[in-house]
């Protein structure tokens, strides 16, 4: 019982989205029936819109349906967005407004109403919702410059797609730069599955190598290996961790399969080593030994 | 002669100078247009075209932009996943089906200026631009969102849409490769998740905007910019409906709505505090179908209920319909189809209870 009423209590507090969005329209919602019986029928429509549907996701039955049968429509409850929140609390503010006589009564409703509003969110700036990107792709600078990079080697070898193996951070943006990167493995693997409909099952490899790569200087020998068999162009390493290591990166991978190209900021590229592996051939690796 | 030369070499130096100044402006507007920033105003223009000619096959007089609007994006949304559908199941090129779908808006177009031509000259002769306070104010918070969207990061945890439309647009395939890997699916993406094209929509739109080396650009401005700000502008219309039947349309209820727009400018960027609220999908998420099934498909979805059930206008079933099917294209049915089945059957009920009260009311 007190379960239930625990789930229907956070239900109405997130009704609005947040407190005190919700103590608006809940203003709102009064505001609305008291002028459904001044003979006000569009109101009334909007009111009986928001209290029935107040009613219907803040009732312990449709709860349990919705995550019985509906699991994906509580992300961010989302089941609590067909409440009419904005129009509910907009539309009683701009009829309230219209009963203000003098110009100082409307300055000081419209300062209090957006003081309220102001208010009505948490004043808790977390997580990134307030971060400046730093370029028009959208990717830190210090990702972008490995990635561009990356691109210029494809471009200068004149390849199609180019197989790219790096820490967590580079994979997470590679694929949204460019379609021409392929990756060992997707970001979903370290993430969990992001999509319940797409079926993307890793093999104990792909597994491995994301383990070897977020640990790289204590399996060097390991990475140039598998990086050999799968058939990998690139690979890049991240030098805080190999500072953390006190660890330095050699000129040459494994038996000399890759070669350490260019650095940026807080990355080292490798690419394949020309003597032992053109780059026209590299593409015939790949199809021959990658994801077996 | 001489003073026939002197006015000849006065015209050709008064010619030069205008033409420096075009060459600079044609240098600076060709080479520096960026392409993608019509993208918002060339999918108001096509879904206006498109939406013109739906209201003229369904004989529905009443003309209003932002309705116009409204029915031709379903339109192109159903379109789009009219042709994707059978794509998937013969494994056809992403290509081909782009070519198909240009063609058919091209043709929609055509007939569009064809059969609807008088009935837009005659709604934008009518129209009124005029601008006061309150609107002015309005566009500024306007221009704020739209500077969010220009300047933020947005919340990109749990998405794949950037690269699924680098995906589909370098392999040229429909769901085939895995977006976060680049290779062929081992397992794939189900039947029901294949539904969503929403992401293939996008990558049409890159092809379209970004062409080449002509006008560059990368998908994640597409995605992260411009399909924001073209779904802020669709949520802003559907609200416009409700500002006229809950402020009126006349020319006196001008300031009411355009306030009502300020608050709402006001609601999604102080809004965005709770990452549990649309305003937060809105301001960050914009380019998720569930953002433009919430913020545009559900608040239509009450007025064309409105429209049915009190305005007895039944054109609206079928833009219900429309809207209805354009969910399962957006977003899984279940965050999109399912909210709008829940929005019908209230709204039904509510008709329901009118009609019980007025029955027993005529009974007594």
């Amino acid at each position: 019982m007190s379960e239930l009423i625990n789930s229907m209590q956070s239900a109405l507090e997130l009704a609005g989205g947040s407190p005190g969005l919700t103590a608006l329209f809940l203003a709102g919602l009064i505001a609305l029936w008291n002028q459904k019986f001044r003979g006000d029928q569009q109101n009334g429509n909007l009111f009986w819109y928001g209290a029935i549907a107040l009613f219907v996701v803040v009732s312990p039955f449709f709860l349990m349906l919705v995550s019985e049968f509906l699991p994906e429509l509580t992300t961010d409850h989302m089941m609590l967005w067909i409440l009419p929140v904005a129009p509910v609390i907009l539309i009683t503010g701009v009829n309230a407004f219209s009963f203000q006589r003098t110009k100082k009564e409307r300055i000081l409703f419209l300062t209090a109403f957006l003081a309220i509003m102001f208010l009505a969110g948490t004043t808790a700036y977390t997580r990134n919702q307030y971060k400046i990107i730093e370029n028009a792709e959208y990717i830190p600078d210090s990702e972008l410059e490995m990635i561009l990079k990356v691109e210029e080697y494809r471009q200068q070898n004149g390849m199609e797609t180019v197989l790219l193996w790096a820490p967590q951070d580079i994979m997470n943006y590679a694929r949204v730069y460019s379609g021409n990167i392929y990756l060992l493995y997707g970001k979903d693997l370290w993430l969990g599955s992001m999509d319940s409909q797409m079926h993307q099952i890793y093999e104990e490899w792909q597994r491995e190598a994301y383990i070897y790569m977020e640990n790289a200087p204590l399996y060097l020998e390991k990475i140039a290996e598998v990086a050999d068999t799968r058939g990998c162009d690139v690979l890049i390493f991240s030098r805080e961790v190999f500072d953390m290591y006190e660890t330095k990166l050699p000129e040459y991978l494994g038996e000399g399969q890759y070669v350490n190209d260019e650095s940026g900021r807080d990355y080292i590229l490798y690419v394949r080593s020309q003597n032992v592996y053109p780059a026209s051939d590299a593409a015939r690796v790949r199809k021959g030994s990658a994801y077996e | 002669m001489i003073q026939n030369g002197g006015d000849m070499s006065k015209g050709r130096a008064g010619a030069c100078p205008f033409f420096v100044v075009y060459a600079i402006m044609y240098a600076k507007v060709v080479r520096g247009l960026k392409m993608y920033w019509l993208l918002p105003v060339f999918l108001l223009f096509a879904a206006y075209m498109m939406g013109s000619l739906i209201k003229k096959l369904l004989h529905d007089s009443e003309q209003r932009f932002s309705e116009a609007v409204l029915v031709g994006t379903l339109l192109m949304f159903l379109l789009w996943e009219f042709l994707v559908l059978p794509a998937i199941k013969i494994v056809a090129s992403f290509s081909v089906v782009s070519r198909i779908y240009s063609g058919l808006l091209l043709a929609i177009f055509i007939l569009s200026f064809v059969f609807c031509n008088k009935e837009i000259r005659k709604q934008w002769k009518t129209a009124s631009f005029r601008v006061s306070g309150p609107a002015l104010a309005w566009g500024v918070l306007f221009l704020i969102q739209i500077g969010c969207f220009l300047m933020l990061a947005p919340d990109v945890s749990g998405d794949f849409t950037v690269e699924t439309v680098n995906t589909t647009i370098q392999s040229d395939l429909i769901y085939e490769n895995h977006p976060g890997m680049g290779d062929t699916f081992v397992y794939g993406i189900t039947f029901r998740g294949k539904l969503v094209s929403l992401p293939l929509f996008y990558a049409y739109l890159k092809e379209l905007f970004c062409v080449g080396e002509l006008f560059p650009c990368h998908a994640s401005v597409l995605v992260y910019r411009m399909i924001p700000i073209w779904g802020l502008l669709l949520s802003y219309m559907v609200y416009g409906l409700w500002a006229d039947v809950f402020l009126g349309k006349t020319d006196m209820s001008r300031n009411k709505r355009a306030l009502f727009f300020i608050g709402l400018g006001f609601i999604n960027i102080f809004g965005v505090y709770s990452e549990d609220s649309i305003f937060y999908y809105q301001m960050y998420r914009g380019f998720r179908g569930e953002t433009l099934v919430f913020a545009v498909l559900i608040p239509y979805t009450i007025y064309l209920c409105w429209q049915i059930y009190s305005n007895k206008k039944y054109a609206s079933v079928i833009y219900l319909l429309m809207a209805g099917i354009t969910t399962l294209v957006l977003t899984d049915y279940q965050k999109g189809f399912m909210p709008f089945v829940m929005v019908f059957f209230i709204c039904s009920l509510i008709a329901a209870g009118y009609r019980v009260r007025r029955w027993l009311h005529c009974r007594n």
